[in-house]
């Protein structure tokens, strides 16, 4: 008798471990974003009237490294649109940035990048989630800046 | 020792049964439990009479309860208005059993934030995808107003716009992904 209730417990015990909600996560820290992380980061595009585009626009495509501490460095490039449709066109311009920066990590796996670029610092909200090779591996980014031409979103994967 | 076996087989049976793929499951509201982060934008946007474009995007987490009810802690930014940082706000949701649903935002912004106005409900429809671990959002409700006016206008969005107000309904789209 005796034997077959530690039988009952230990099944017990291992169907208890898959009906645990998945609903627990992991809290995250700074060493959450450990290594390289690839991000594309835009601008809308915001069409005027007879299609004439006046507002400017850009695309950055980039890779920062953190250092699980709170660090990072950042190469980026940044293509911009200065205008598509007005005659004479301007050319779209890309600028390379290498750049440096600080990070926070929340508990509940939100956080904020400040990258400074020369003197200028640009602030970002991001917000983990499983970008499919694991909890907290991909991240949505928002520009906590004042919005003054355009709005800046994106994602960003871990490599 | 028959007996044994069979105890064996059952708890065999049970484990393996939890363990299997759920695929294709009907969808309910313990579909969504857990964290699940999300980035909508709006991409074209077109204020009038002023003809300058504005663009909107937000950003954030979604903790939903599995039974209709969640948290959101999330950035709003919209040109030339300050950006609303890491607020937190509660909402409803639903989801039915072909796995499309609707969150129900209770917002509660500043009065003079002139693009969202005052508390208000948002509805914004989903449909997950394979897996239910993403979700497409997209909002385009008539209760989402977002007023616009010089800065100096006598426009007072909140409780109600006044006459003085440009209201719009912006269209987002955006996604929602497990965390």
């Amino acid at each position: 008798m005796k034997k077959r209730f530690s039988l009952w417990a230990m099944c017990l015990l291992v169907a208890s471990l898959f009906l645990m909600p998945h609903a627990a996560q992991a809290q995250c820290n700074a060493t959450t974003l450990t290594g390289p992380w690839a991000y594309l980061m835009s601008t809308g595009f915001a069409p005027q009237p007879h299609g004439v585009l006046v507002t400017p626009a850009n695309v950055a495509l980039g890779t920062i490294v953190a250092d699980g501490a709170g660090k990072f460095t950042d190469t980026d490039s940044t293509l911009f649109f200065l205008s598509l449709l007005i005659p004479p066109p301007i050319p779209p311009a890309t600028i390379d940035v290498h750049s440096q920066g600080y990070y926070t990590v929340n508990a509940n796996c939100t956080g904020t990048l400040t990258f400074h670029i020369n003197n200028l610092s640009v602030h970002f909200d991001f917000f983990l989630y499983n970008g499919g090779s694991g909890p907290n591996t991909a991240m949505y980014l928002i520009a906590s800046d004042l919005a003054v031409f355009n709005v800046v979103a994106g994602n960003a994967v871990h490599l | 020792m028959k007996n044994r076996i069979s105890l064996w087989t059952v708890c065999a049976l049970f484990v393996i049964a939890l363990m299997a793929p759920q695929a294709n499951a009907a969808c309910n509201a313990a579909t969504l439990t857990g964290g699940w982060a999300y980035l909508m934008q709006d991409n074209v946007f077109i204020l009038q009479p002023l003809s300058v474009p504005a663009l909107l995007a937000e950003a954030g987490i979604f903790t939903f309860d599995g039974v209709g009810g969640f948290t959101l802690t999330d950035t709003r930014s919209a040109i030339g208005e300050p950006v609303l940082h890491l607020e937190t706000s509660q909402g409803n949701y639903f989801v039915n059993a072909d796995c499309t649903g609707e969150l129900i935002l209770h917002r509660h912004d500043p009065p003079n934030f002139e693009f969202f106005g005052g508390g208000q409900l948002v509805h914004i429809s989903f449909k997950l995808g394979p897996g239910n671990t993403v979700a497409i959002l997209a909002a385009n409700d008539p209760n989402w107003l977002v007023f616009v006016t010089p800065s100096n206008s006598s426009c007072t969005p909140s409780p109600t716009p006044g006459p003085q107000c440009n209201t719009f309904v912006p269209f987002y789209v955006g996604v929602l992904s497990k965390q």
